[in-house]
């Protein structure tokens, strides 16, 4: 098994473009953000609520899901099959497995509450989710890269060189923060190009 | 030839390279990303949550804050509400991560390793219990509830006996007290208050009583502040950390130490208040100082000085205790030391009673007793919970034979040992952090102890209030729904003896949120009783002849619990520095005298065997004693770490974790295989000093390693007296004032030697003259142009809002290397084992060296030590040299490491200095479950990395986004590196230097003490050290 993996790394130094095929997946339930974000309007915190608090924004815990389909229980054959699923989940007292597509490596720390509190909206990173059916890496409007990241930090947004002036938020319907700058106390970033300020 | 920039070189390296790099993102495994199913309400992922608890690795129940990342236990840290640890935590609770995560930890209940449920095995026991006629349960200390539950549990059985197992030798102590004061309570040692503090074999720093309220009330007295300092003068055949952090080392054969305080006591009776008392004259005639001294060996000049030293007027204190002091002379011991504290007018200014203290266990007798009736069929059931006596007592004393005649043992351990191993059935119980709980250590203190996450998953457990509430409803007792239920009702009963009104709900709240309720106790004095100078009482003095002593240390407890948590073995001892092993200490000229040399094996023989272990010569033991540390011998389940070298075709192996075999470790050798089963005749507390009938060479060298290098490595020009003797070796910072001091009358004025480096240790052998303070490289102006303009500003600006900076005092550091633990928990250092130790690879983050440095006036060692971590430099020596810009100065003063930039040229850890970088030359495993301990806001590095000390830069993240949130600067304080969170002698100031206001700034500003390692070479380290500060210009 070395053998074969020494001559695999080889072989891909040699011919780059023998590249590993991505890690194919399916999500244990098929759900839509078109029928929840789009058709429906449900607000991006509603479900991923630690998004202004935490690092990361998280993903609706089992209860979430059983709050609005213990009512809710789909128009379609298609829908009912996979609420039944999620109900099942949380008859069994088991956790969703959900599979991970945006992910950001492990050494990175990246803080969605800073983004959000300062003003991003979710689609300025995320894309319009709402027309989004299935989240696989195909749908990923960003490649969450340093590149990108970096891009951002840089030009894109005076955030990085000075004062505040995040875009509104509108995917929570909030008011644009216009104490912005008091969210910083000094109205400045410091450091946002900073290594460390992600590289943990 | 056009000029490449270096990072334009870089970028374009970087292009070739690409693909090769896509391949390797993108085989990067789909994670899955798991919900909770109903969050708890405070609940918040990538959130730390503290939650105030008690520590529970020892019987000292120190407060304890457990931080949790995504609902599991982290770190522990002290709880600052907590008075007696107020606010620290030795190395032992630090590493009670490591046996929250053990790897030993026991799966579910199961018989010899057959899984059984929990029902069936509770049930059983139950109807054994009402069988039986008698029950014997053996367990860790209990201050609180748990007490009272056991006994009814027990009674519910049909009656049965409880033992508490702990070997500190504190049954010692309260016979000691009970015959020379009539009570046999543990009294409080108000040791700051003392002017002059003497120990007669109490190593208070190392494991005698609480060390953390020990160092904490050591500090008060022994810092330098407002021009004076107190005297601390350690009396006992070992130095130890302790003597190591004394003014004076008397070291004396064990037995004798009683002989000295009496020849003390003789000196000052004429001056005490107690002068005529004419019993007590003619006791002390018997011990004058001349027939002390020439019995002793110690000089009447020592004694007579220590005498003027202790004559404070009531306000110095004298301590006895520890396993030093247990040479059979220990009860003895304590009644002579009370005697001198009556005597010095002690008694109610620096010795106070009424606090009830409870610490420790019962005496080994008891144990030996129990072991007779198991014998003999008195009892049927053995339940046996957190204790080790199989492996902690002595052979002979015939434990492990008695238990195997009882017809059932179970084991309630969470952990599998020696113990459990010899039990019919394990119910293992879950470990403190998963379960409720609480303890009072002294009157007025309720420590409580919550669950700080749910239990370990993978792992079957019950914790042992529920199980003992289980228990007592199987015995037909009447029992509440589980052990909170119980805990609750016994904390409405404390609400009421508090006089605490309103609602017991907010009573319960404000007591989880704070750890517990604390408050004071009123102390009362104590009289001497005339038994306390029968004759009956005088002590003999030790034997002569070569005596063995099994030492304590911060790492090292004779219960064991420390034998397999890899940060204790992997952490240097703080005097020996060796890692992974045991070792005898041996004297200079014993060392000679027996033809050993430092670094040979050899074979000790006593009485009740002999084993073999490597010689460590050290002028911190008395002639004609050995010490070997105790609590090792165990085995550890640890990674293999086998090379692969040499064995790839034409490519780096890619090593794979399977490839990692996990091993039972043997480390060391168990010091108690020496020790027969002798006890103190008056206390019943077990001996630690045995006679040692042969010492020989084997004719090999040990194989024991420390991280400052071999110490055959002579450094010639040093070598005079005692580094000559036995090849002991040069210890000494070699001139370069690592650690450096000057003393009290200095800085005084006095003396006239302030601001000189260390004047009376060796001086340096190179002199700097630098012209100026300026940097070592020249204004690089092109340089700083092109990073203003990237940075989009007018003028360069150098840290901005904060520049982080430590001050480290020496003078009140005690080398306890708490800090060290607390460094490798926060930042996922690896453990690395001895054989990569040797090879110089361990990753600590922070060390604490051990200097023993030549006093040039006196001509005698001292022992210094200085905690050294990354200086992050101003004028780093790493920065310039990484190729690939992996390591940078960050904009707060932090010399910032990327380590997936890194991509390991070395170049760095070549060119530091301070040799604070540390290279993974593998991929370090952590065996399950110890890697669910890692914290999250940590990367764990990998193989091919450079990794250092970055001021814990993940607090100080977490730091400042808790201060964005509330839209505020960070204030001094809050932040806090774990090594200066968890340092019981507050040495470590840390904070933000541009605030004029902060701690740090404010000794950085207005020290007269404060040095920077190795200023010559101009790194402008962020680090300042503050001098040790000695009385006329010595230590020991």
């Amino acid at each position: 098994m070395r053998r074969v993996l020494t001559i695999l790394a080889a072989t891909m130094l040699v011919f780059p473009s023998l590249i590993l095929a991505e890690g194919e997946f399916t999500q244990p339930i098929k759900f839509s953000h078109v029928t929840h974000a789009g058709a429906n309007e449900i607000p991006c915190e509603f479900c991923h609520i630690y998004a202004s608090r935490s690092i990361v924004s998280g993903i609706p815990p089992v209860r979430t899901c059983f709050g609005c389909h213990q009512v809710v229980r789909g128009t379609d054959e298609a829908q009912q099959k996979e609420i039944e699923k999620v109900l099942g989940y949380w008859e069994r007292k088991e956790p969703i497995p959900w599979k991970k597509v945006h992910d950001v490596p492990d050494f990175v720390s990246f803080s969605h509450k800073r983004h959000i509190q300062i003003g991003f909206d979710c689609n300025q990173c995320h894309g319009d989710m709402a027309k989004v059916a299935e989240v696989s890496f195909d749908t990923m409007k960003q490649p969450l890269s340093m590149g990108w990241c970096v891009e951002c930090h840089m030009t894109k947004h005076p955030t990085a060189n000075g004062k505040i002036a995040g875009p509104v938020r509108k995917t929570r319907g909030a008011q644009p923060i216009s104490n912005a700058a008091k969210v910083q106390p000094d109205g400045d970033i410091s450091g946002s190009k900073d290594c460390f300020i992600c590289h943990k | 030839m056009t000029k490449v920039n270096r990072r334009d070189f870089f970028k374009v390296a970087a292009v070739s390279g690409a693909a090769a790099a896509v391949a390797g993102c993108g085989s990067d495994p789909v994670e899955e990303i798991i919900p909770m199913l109903v969050p708890p309400t405070e609940y918040k992922p990538g959130v730390t949550i503290s939650f105030a608890s008690t520590c529970n690795e020892c019987s000292a129940n120190c407060g304890m804050v457990i931080r949790t990342r995504e609902a599991r236990a982290i770190k522990a840290e002290g709880n600052p509400h907590h008075p007696m640890s107020q606010g620290s935590l030795c190395n032992q609770g630090q590493a009670s991560m490591q046996a929250m995560y053990s790897p030993s930890r026991s799966k579910g209940p199961n018989k010899k390793g057959a899984a059984i449920k929990w029902d069936e095995g509770l049930s059983e026991l139950a109807a054994k219990m009402k069988e039986a006629n008698r029950v014997l349960y053996i367990g860790r200390p209990q201050s609180g509830s748990l007490k009272k539950l056991l006994a009814e549990t027990l009674a519910a059985s049909g009656g049965g006996d409880a033992l508490q197992f702990d070997m500190m030798p504190v049954s010692t102590l309260k016979k000691g007290n009970e015959i020379a004061f009539g009570t046999a309570e543990i009294p409080e040692y108000a040791i700051g208050e003392a002017k002059t503090l003497v120990t007669f074999g109490a190593d208070i720093l190392d494991s005698w009583l609480n060390n953390q309220l020990n160092m904490r009330e050591f500090t008060r007295m022994h810092a330098y502040k407002h021009g004076e300092k107190g005297k601390f003068i350690h009396v006992s055949p070992h130095m130890s950390l302790t003597g190591a952090n004394a003014d004076q080392w008397v070291g004396v054969k064990p037995g004798d130490e009683a002989l000295i305080a009496l020849a003390v006591a003789g000196e000052l009776l004429p001056s005490s208040a107690m002068s005529g008392n004419g019993a007590l004259k003619s006791y002390l005639d018997g011990f004058t100082t001349d027939s002390v001294a020439s019995k002793t060996g110690v000089s009447a000049q020592v004694i007579k000085g220590l005498a003027k030293d202790f004559n404070q007027g009531g306000m110095s204190l004298a301590m006895a205790g520890g396993n030093t002091a247990m040479s059979g002379e220990g009860t003895k011991l304590q009644v002579a030391v009370n005697l001198l504290n009556a005597v010095a007018g002690n008694l109610g200014k620096t010795v106070k009673f009424g606090a009830d203290y409870k610490i420790g266990g019962d005496s080994a007798q008891s144990f030996a007793d129990a072991a007779q009736k198991m014998k003999s069929g008195a009892y049927q059931v053995v339940l046996i919970e957190g204790a080790n006596p199989v492996y902690a007592l002595p052979k002979d004393s015939g434990f492990a034979e008695a238990l195997a005649q009882v017809p059932l043992v179970v084991s309630l351990s969470t952990e599998e040992d020696e113990t459990s191993a010899l039990a019919h059935m394990h119910l293992p119980t879950s470990h403190s952090v998963e379960a409720w709980g609480d303890s009072m250590p002294r009157k007025g203190v309720y420590g409580l102890q919550q669950p700080a996450m749910a239990k370990l998953p993978g792992y079957d457990t019950m914790s042992l209030g529920d199980l003992m509430v289980a228990l007592a409803g199987k015995l037909g007792a009447a029992a509440p729904a589980d052990y909170k239920t119980y805990l609750m009702a016994q904390w409405k009963g404390y609400q009421k003896d508090l006089g605490l009104g309103g609602a017991f709900e907010d009573f319960w709240k404000k007591s989880l949120q704070q750890g517990g309720q604390f408050t004071g106790y009123s102390s009362k004095g104590a009289n001497l009783q005339s038994g306390a100078y029968a004759s009956a009482m005088a002590p003999k003095g030790g034997q002569t002849g070569l005596a063995i002593v099994a030492a304590n240390s911060p790492n090292h407890r004779a219960e064991g619990t420390n034998g397999n948590r890899t940060w204790l073995l992997e952490i240097p001892h703080p005097i020996t520095q060796l890692v992974w092993d045991s070792w005898v200490e041996i004297s200079p000229d014993t060392a000679v005298r027996l033809g050993v040399n430092h670094f040979d094996e050899v074979e000790i023989t006593t009485a009740k065997g002999s084993l073999k272990a490597g010689v460590w010569v050290n002028y911190g033991i008395a002639d004609n004693v050995l010490s070997m540390p105790t609590g090792l011998g165990r085995e550890v389940p640890f990674p293999t770490y086998v090379s692969t070298r040499n064995k790839s075709i034409f490519l780096p192996h890619v090593e794979m974790s399977s490839d990692i075999k996990i091993k039972p470790l043997k480390v060391g050798t168990n010091v108690m295989d020496l020790m027969g089963f002798d006890t103190d005749a008056l206390s019943g507390d077990l001996q630690f000093v045995t006679a040692v009938s042969a010492l020989k060479a084997t004719g090999e060298t040990a194989y024991m390693v420390t991280p400052e290098g071999q110490a055959h490595h002579h450094d010639a020009a040093a070598l005079s007296k005692e580094y000559t003797k036995a090849y002991m070796g040069d210890r000494s910072q070699k001139g370069r004032g690592f650690a450096q001091s000057t003393s009290v009358e200095a800085m005084n004025g006095h003396g006239g030697h302030e601001g000189d480096g260390g004047h009376h240790l060796r001086h340096r052998h190179y002199t700097t003259d630098l012209p100026s303070n300026t940097d070592m490289y020249p204004e690089r102006a092109a340089d700083v142009a092109y990073h203003v303009d990237w940075s989009g500003r007018d003028k360069p600006v150098y840290y901005e809002t904060n520049k982080w900076e430590m001050a480290v005092d020496l003078d009140r550091c005690t080398g306890c290397a708490a800090c060290v633990v607390a460094c490798y928990a926060e930042n996922n250092v690896a453990v690395v084992g001895k054989e990569r130790m040797s090879t110089g690879r361990e990753m600590s983050w922070l060390r604490v060296a051990r200097w023993q440095d030549h006093n040039e006036e006196t001509g005698d060692l001292e022992t210094y030590f200085s905690p050294n971590m990354c200086g992050q430099c101003a004028n780093a020596g790493c920065e310039t040299v990484c190729p690939v810009y992996a390591t940078y100065h960050n904009d707060e003063g932090i010399n910032a490491m990327v380590y997936n930039r890194c991509v390991g040229t070395r170049y760095c850890a070549n060119n530091c200095i301070y040799k604070q970088r540390r290279f993974n030359w593998r991929t370090y495993e952590f065996p399950a479950p110890l890697h669910m301990q890692l914290n999250p806001a940590m990367t764990v590095r990998e193989k091919g990395v450079m990794e250092k000390c970055n001021f814990c830069y993940s607090r100080i993240r977490e730091g400042k986004d808790l201060a964005k949130d509330m839209g505020r600067e960070v204030f001094d304080g809050e932040i806090k590196t774990a090594c200066q969170q968890t340092c019981p002698a507050d040495a470590i100031s840390f904070g933000n230097i541009k605030d004029p206001k902060a701690k740090v700034t404010q000794i950085v500003n207005t020290t007269k003490r404060g040095y920077h390692q190795l200023e010559e070479v101009n790194f402008k380290p962020a680090v300042t050290y503050l001098k040790k500060i000695n009385h006329d210009n010595k230590k020991a």
